[in-house]
């Protein structure tokens, strides 16, 4: 049983410190350390797991999201900005997804050099599961990513350091000068030290209750260990965010939350309710009143999501894809040919069991254990618990500057830098730029490593890092050890006691708020003003309450900071939320009392931003810029 | 399952979440370095077995800059690798 005392201080000094150890994180390591070698500047990035398999990636993927293809003329970077617009219901900015998209094709040709396989077809030309998505043998995809940024910062004189999980930056004044944690194997609180940082660590999962609570209770669609650990960083460091109420709510199949894309994209899959109707064309008159985002194509994720919804709400459900039907289809063509057609229903079969095998095995189990083959009978989908990740088809993260060349109205530094001087965010962790994807997110580290090593360059200075602050923050973060050391005596039950809440049950405290209160699975995504407000009283209980939770080894210890990283992005959630008085996004919330799109009043950002100084939250409007002539 | 994956000595045998999954299926991988194979198995004692590819170059392996041509500017827009990683000959620009 560790107590505060048993634990060493390390301190580790660098140029440059990344936080987070996946997409965005490598892309930033990989750049970054090229910068940085030429300059002789050091770099060091933290990772919370090991970075072979951490991050969203982790398990693998079976799709590249995001490929423009400007070289060979197949897209433009303007017409990735249309899409992401028209996606996020008007709400983006077009500067940020501009930028990521000229550079993300020069990501994903390094990837391929890396050792990534592209499906190519037989003239050599990549395999596309839709207009921007490619299709790849992705089980390996994370290692690959990884290592190309471990071989980048060990050419570079970097350092890597792994099993540390990231709590609180070090600010002086309104600059970030560095981060506290501790390591998740060894009774070790860790000090970094830096000129300038970066934030990748990922989005929020488990804000909401999610549909399983036994066993099953960290399945969840993205990975169960990001805690909104981004957000949390730079809602402290004082940074202004945006787009904290654009949540997203994927559908999946049900329950082991297999991916849809390419049954939808490649497969031309329908997703019918069990009555037997496709959603999409019954309730098509509905889209009318989502104009014109309704009316264009490709229909954004949240109206596909809402049609089902409807259905759903109606008790036509359960909701199936068709799976069987697709692979008909698909095979009809070869139906002269019964040699042909036993080679291209192997090839379907194997095609569609790698899309899950590559990224979500537990879906393949599901299959096998409901003995689902999937030409042969359909499977049911379902819209997944909320979850923060503006790296996808949500849009929550920090306010970051837009890049230099560009004529926007949001620069006020280096790109990808947020409010706090030296602070940088990308991927989850920064808001507004949606559909990165894994691709997009790598790219976008890159961006910001080489940005963050021409900020040092230019204005970098010694950190000053105010001792007490950090004694203050080691005692703060380590209590939890004292606190249960202290009491566990009173009861005979460890976990029950009048003194102490132990994590588990704080997270389940905190998932009910948001699950009861702000549109989770059991209130069909649905809120409202007055259901708001009532969340947000009992969060403020939650947060009194949270410094009484208790840890009896390092494992609870990270429980406990995962927990409170994720009551302050619910926090922010349910005060943007509130803020905005429209429903823009029906099928990731509903408000239930202004339950129409207000464009007049509400086409525009919602940010927010939290004082570190008076602890108040401040609420704001910014105005949407729309790329010229796009 | 990425432990499941990696153990050299397929020490590890996995199931299926206990609050939702049907007993009896399992998934099981052996992973090279070039490719994974599955052995499905069903319910119903059916089995099916996969083959992938995982990667193309030898582990360890990665070239961080992927033998494309690199420049020195560090105020250009240009990323390390590019414009040659782009396959163009300029980052594009609205400026």
């Amino acid at each position: 049983m560790p107590v505060t005392a048993d634990f060493e201080t390390v301190e580790v000094s660098s140029d440059l410190l990344i936080l987070g150890g996946g997409f965005s994180a490598c892309g930033a390591a990989t750049e970054a350390a090229y910068w940085a070698k030429k300059n002789g500047l050091k770099v060091v990035m933290v990772d919370k797991a090991a970075t072979d398999r951490s991050g969203a990636v982790a398990m693998g993927l079976s799709a590249i999201n995001q490929y423009v293809g400007i070289g060979a003329g197949d897209n433009t970077a303007e017409e990735y900005v249309q899409y992401v617009r028209q996606d996020l219901m008007g709400v983006s900015r077009e500067d940020l997804v501009y930028n990521i998209a000229r550079h993300v094709d020069s990501t994903v040709h390094l990837f391929e050099k890396w050792g990534l396989n592209i499906w190519k077809d037989e003239e050599g030309k990549y395999v596309h599961e839709g207009r921007w998505q490619l299709m790849i043998n992705g089980e390996s995809y994370k290692i690959i990513i990884a290592e190309a940024a471990k071989n980048a910062l060990n050419d570079a004189g970097g350092e890597l350091v792994e099993r540390v999980f990231v709590v609180e930056p070090l600010m002086d004044g309104n600059k970030c000068v560095g981060a506290v944690g501790f390591s998740t194997r060894e009774n070790k609180f860790y000090v970094f030290k830096a000129k300038a940082v970066i934030v990748g660590m990922g989005g929020a999962v488990h804000v909401f209750r999610p549909r399983s609570v036994g066993e099953g209770f960290g399945r969840s669609w993205y990975p169960p260990f990001n805690s909104g650990s981004s957000a949390y960083f730079t809602i402290r460091a004082g940074a202004e965010m945006t787009c904290q109420e654009v949540r997203f709510i994927p559908v999946r199949f049900k329950d082991g939350y297999g991916p849809v894309g390419a049954w939808f994209l490649l497969f031309k899959s329908r997703a019918v309710s069990a009555v037997g109707g496709d959603y999409m064309v019954e309730h098509a008159d509905e889209l009318e009143n989502w104009k014109p985002y309704g009316l264009a194509k490709p229909i954004p994720a949240n109206l596909r999501n809402y049609l089902g919804m409807i259905d759903t709400d109606a008790g036509k459900g359960p909701l199936y894809m068709e799976t069987d039907e697709a692979i008909q289809k698909i095979a009809e063509e070869y139906k002269d040919d019964p040699k042909a057609f036993k080679k291209k229903m192997k090839e379907l079969e194997s095609e569609a069991w790698e899309d899950f095998l590559d990224m979500t095995i537990s879906q393949a189990i599901l299959w096998a254990g409901l003995n689902v083959k999937p030409e042969e009978k359909h499977s049911e989908i379902a819209a997944c618990e909320p979850y923060f990740i503006g790296s996808h088809s949500g849009a929550s993260g920090a306010w970051v500057s837009g890049p230099e060349d560009l004529d926007t109205p949001y620069k006020w530094g280096y790109t990808n830098m947020t409010t706090a001087e030296a602070l940088f965010a990308v991927g989850d962790g920064s808001g507004a730029s949606s559909h990165k994807f894994s691709s997009g997110s790598h790219a976008e580290g890159r961006i910001a490593g080489k940005q963050a090593i021409k900020y040092i360059l230019e204005k970098g200075a010694e950190p000053n890092v105010d001792k007490a602050k950090v004694e203050e923050l080691k005692k703060n973060i380590l209590a939890p050890f004292d606190l249960f050391e202290n009491n566990k005596g009173k009861y005979t039950d460890p976990e029950v006691n009048t003194e102490y809440i132990m994590p588990r049950q704080f997270l389940h405290r905190l998932q009910k708020i948001m699950d009861e209160y702000a549109g989770g699975v059991t209130s069909a995504f649905k809120t409202s003003k007055a259901l708001l407000e009532r969340g947000l009283e009992l969060m403020g209980l939650l947060k009194e309450d949270s410094d009484k939770q208790a840890a009896r080894d390092l494992h609870e210890l990270m429980r406990v900071w995962e927990n409170n990283q994720r009551m302050w992005i619910a926090e922010s959630h349910l005060r943007s939320m509130l803020f905005r008085e429209e429903t823009r996004w029906p099928g990731y919330y509903f408000r239930a009392d202004t339950p129409k799109m207000d464009n007049d009043n509400w086409l525009c950002f919602v940010n927010c931003k939290w004082d570190p100084n008076s602890g108040e939250w401040e609420m704001m409007k910014r105005d949407i810029w729309t790329m010229p002539g796009v | 399952m990425c432990c499941v994956k990696l153990c050299p000595q397929q020490a590890m045998d996995v199931r299926g979440y206990s609050d939702f999954v049907p007993m009896g299926a399992s998934a099981t991988p052996l992973r090279g370095t070039e490719d994974i194979m599955w052995t499905v198995k069903f319910r119903d004692g059916s089995i099916k077995r996969f083959k992938f590819t995982t990667r193309t170059t030898p582990e360890g392996a990665a070239d961080p800059l992927g033998g494309f041509q690199t420049h020195d500017d560090i105020n250009s827009q240009a990323l390390a690798t590019e414009p040659a990683s782009l396959g163009m000959d300029a980052v594009p620009t609205r400026s």
